[in-house]
């Protein structure tokens, strides 16, 4: 076979031109685009921006002894006063179809019953600009039909009376929640609209001005419930509703990336390479992860903006304990006597000193006591208390498949202990499309020695591994875990650990050579 | 309005086809060309670009995914204008593209045919299916979309160290993939 030498990179990307187009059709139709044409920089630099210029301006004018204009100007511009966060993304889903397509009036389920009119339209416009203060023609909503359309990122909730209600997704950053007449509504991100007679209401002025009777707020909570949250997003969690945490400064912050960064990917080139050179077992990761840089930019895992994203639940004395998110998939963690039920697969690090420990073992050797367990509790319960109200621990998805496994295993594990093994394995809900196989090499009390047979199987080279003075080959290039209660471990990590003993590593049933 | 009904436009010759397209994806396109280019004026510039090739090869074509066909014109235009601008050093630009995947290429001094980078193509299509379609997904918007790490985690609702953990993984299996149909990297 011709030997082909792609060195070139024009050539590479040349490659990337003959994809076939279904492929690029799949991805590209199910794209979310936000809205392009607002001002390139994102949402929060903007308000940075406008604040320092406002500001400056405001100098200005106050040496020129001119505070009311200033005053009426910065009340009038600020994008956090309530009303005045434009909705971004409402119409971004352009290349999304409407999810409900009005048939005949016999089909329009309830919360629908009201088709918009191109009189709507033009109202609930000449709202949006006068609210906003917006000068021109802009129009916000552009068609009956896309404005009435219904998914995750914009919902039109019909009318009530003489309120026409719409929620439009915003920025990804904002999100929105409120008690109305007594019901709890919560929105992942954007703004919640209310037009009526030619004005538009943002939730706090809908509240302020009763704009709802009882019967109506009732029926847009029954709509809320039963047609948006099957198909809502789950919101992230933002620091200003929960309770009080101490703020870290950006040179915690800084500090907590640039550790964060040598331990997760490796070689950090930039600079910090000193630091790189102090994180434990840092060249273990050496040949694994190099992360690159971004425009010439080093790569910040943690910044300003994102960094409440990761739930950061404060400091106590050196230490300061983070929560990072994965994918999407309820995820519980049993640590001392409490329980951590999480919305996303999430690890919990305790950081000092430039070194990552995970909450579970830093509480078990003492370095987390149980007063300070307890507050990282409770504020747990407070960063999710809007998803545990409605929380019911799910069974394990009878869609899971688990089927016998075409190499033997040693130790037999009931069709239970597999099913808990591979859900708590899987990362996604597209993982239960697969069949999994479970085998079993070593089983103590709550730790079991496992090989997960799956799509995740991703080849390592032939290779031997030492544990505890025993050398351990494994030739068909997977991995052998250990399973302990909810969390995996390569078998070096679980023993250095301290999690599986050597009396452990000698009765797992494996060809192994002591050293 | 329906794609097929704006295909119909387009073959009718009737100008509101642009509109139409204009209105449903300018920010599908605004959005892609953003990988590619800095400047507003540029991106804005590609959108008018992509509407005059449409209405120049609509018809004869009739594609059966209209999006992705427009997407494709939008990100051959933002690579070209890229190239153009000479902005190969720094920002977001082509060679920033997949850096890393890249990386698996050795520098060598062949240029490859265009033929090579066809059948490069053809295998990586093949390879691609193999994968589940949420890798599928990353792959493409990484490294044909040119979108960033953080992007893609928002569109898959992935943390972000996941897409990273998994373009890494991609890349070494692709590796192997092109090695084995006597492609080295």
């Amino acid at each position: 076979m011709k030997e082909i030498n792609l060195n070139n990179k024009i050539v590479l990307l040349e490659a990337l031109e003959y994809i076939d187009r279904d492929l690029i059709a799949e991805t590209v139709e199910d794209l979310k685009a936000p809205n392009m044409r607002q001002a390139p920089e994102t949402k929060k630099f903007a308000v940075r921006k406008s604040i320092k210029y406002t500001l400056l301006l405001a100098a200005c004018f106050i040496m020129l002894g001119a505070v009311i204009p200033i005053a009426n100007y910065v009340i009038r511009h600020l994008p956090f006063f309530p009303g005045g966060n434009p909705v971004s993304d409402t119409t971004s889903e352009t290349a999304e179809e409407p999810s409900v397509e009005i048939t005949n009036e016999a089909e329009i389920p309830s919360g629908y019953d009201y088709v918009l009119t191109e009189e709507d339209i033009e109202m609930m416009n000449e709202a949006y600009r006068t609210t906003l203060d917006i000068t021109g023609t802009y129009r916000f909503f552009k068609t009956p039909e896309e404005t009435m359309s219904r998914h995750d990122s914009h919902f039109y909730f019909g009318k009530r009376g003489d309120t026409i209600i719409i929620w439009g997704g915003g920025s990804f950053s904002d999100r929105c929640c409120f008690v109305l007449g007594g019901y709890s509504f919560e929105f992942y991100t954007g703004r919640i609209m209310f037009f009526e007679n030619g004005k538009l209401y943002y939730f706090e002025k809908a509240i302020e001005e009763n704009i709802l009777t009882d019967e109506e707020i009732k029926e847009f909570y029954d709509d809320y419930t039963e047609f948006y949250l099957p198909i809502a997003r789950k919101p992230y969690i933002y620091l200003e509703f929960t309770p009080e945490v101490e703020k870290l400064t950006e040179e915690e912050m800084r500090s907590i990336n640039d550790a964060y960064e040598a331990w997760q990917y490796g070689i950090y080139y930039e600079k910090g390479l000193e630091l790189y050179k102090k994180v434990p077992d840092c060249e273990k990761y050496a040949d694994q992860y190099v992360y690159s840089t971004i425009g010439g930019d080093p790569h910040r895992f943690f910044n300003e903006e994102n960094f409440q994203d990761y739930h950061y639940y404060g400091k106590f004395g050196n230490k300061v304990i983070l929560a990072v998110q994965g994918s999407a998939n309820v995820h519980t963690k049993e640590i001392g006597n409490y329980k951590f039920i999480f919305n996303r697969s999430t690890s919990m690090y305790v950081y000092e000193s430039g070194v990552f420990t995970e909450l579970s073992e830093a509480y078990n050797s003492g370095a987390v006591t149980k007063n300070e367990l307890a507050a990282i509790h409770e504020r747990h319960l407070a960063y999710y208390n809007y998803f545990l109200e409605g929380y019911k621990e799910e069974p394990i998805p009878d869609k899971l498949k688990i089927i016998d496994s075409t190499k033997p295993s040693p130790i037999e594990l009931t069709l239970d202990e597999k099913r808990e093994i591979v859900w708590e394995y899987i990362e996604s809900e597209y993982d239960l499309d697969y069949s999994y196989g479970v085998r079993c090499y070593g089983k103590f009390e709550n730790l079991y020695a496992v090989m997960i047979d799956g799509p995740y199987d991703y080849s390592t080279e032939m290779r031997d591994e030492n544990v505890a003075g025993y050398i351990f080959t494994f030739t068909s290039g997977q991995k052998m875990v250990i399973y302990c209660e909810g969390n995996f471990y390569s078998l070096l990590e679980a023993y250095e650990r301290g999690i599986i003993t050597k009396e452990n590593v000698a009765a797992i049933e494996w060809d192994k050579t002591p050293q | 309005m329906k794609d097929e009904k704006i295909i119909e436009l387009f073959f009718a010759r009737d100008e509101q086809a642009l509109k139409e397209t204009e209105d449903k994806y300018a920010d599908l396109c605004l959005y892609i060309a953003s990988s590619f280019l800095a400047m507003k004026e540029d991106r804005e510039e590609i959108l008018n670009d992509s509407l005059l090739a449409l209405w120049n090869s609509i018809p004869p074509e009739r594609p059966e995914s209209f999006s992705a066909y427009l997407a494709e014109i939008v990100r051959r235009l933002s690579i070209g204008r890229s190239r153009a601008n000479n902005a190969w050093k720094r920002g977001k630009n082509v060679q920033i593209v997949g850096e890393e995947f890249l990386s698996m290429i050795d520098d060598g001094t062949d240029i490859a045919e265009q033929y090579e980078a066809r059948r490069a193509g053809e295998i990586i299509s093949r390879f691609l299916r193999t994968l589940p379609k949420p890798e599928r997904k990353m792959f493409i918007m990484r490294y044909w979309l040119d979108m960033s790490n953080t992007d893609i985690a928002k569109q898959l609702n992935f943390g972000e160290s996941r897409v990273k953990v998994t373009l890494h993984r991609i890349r070494k299996k692709l590796a192997a993939e092109l090695g084995k149909e006597g492609i080295t990297v």
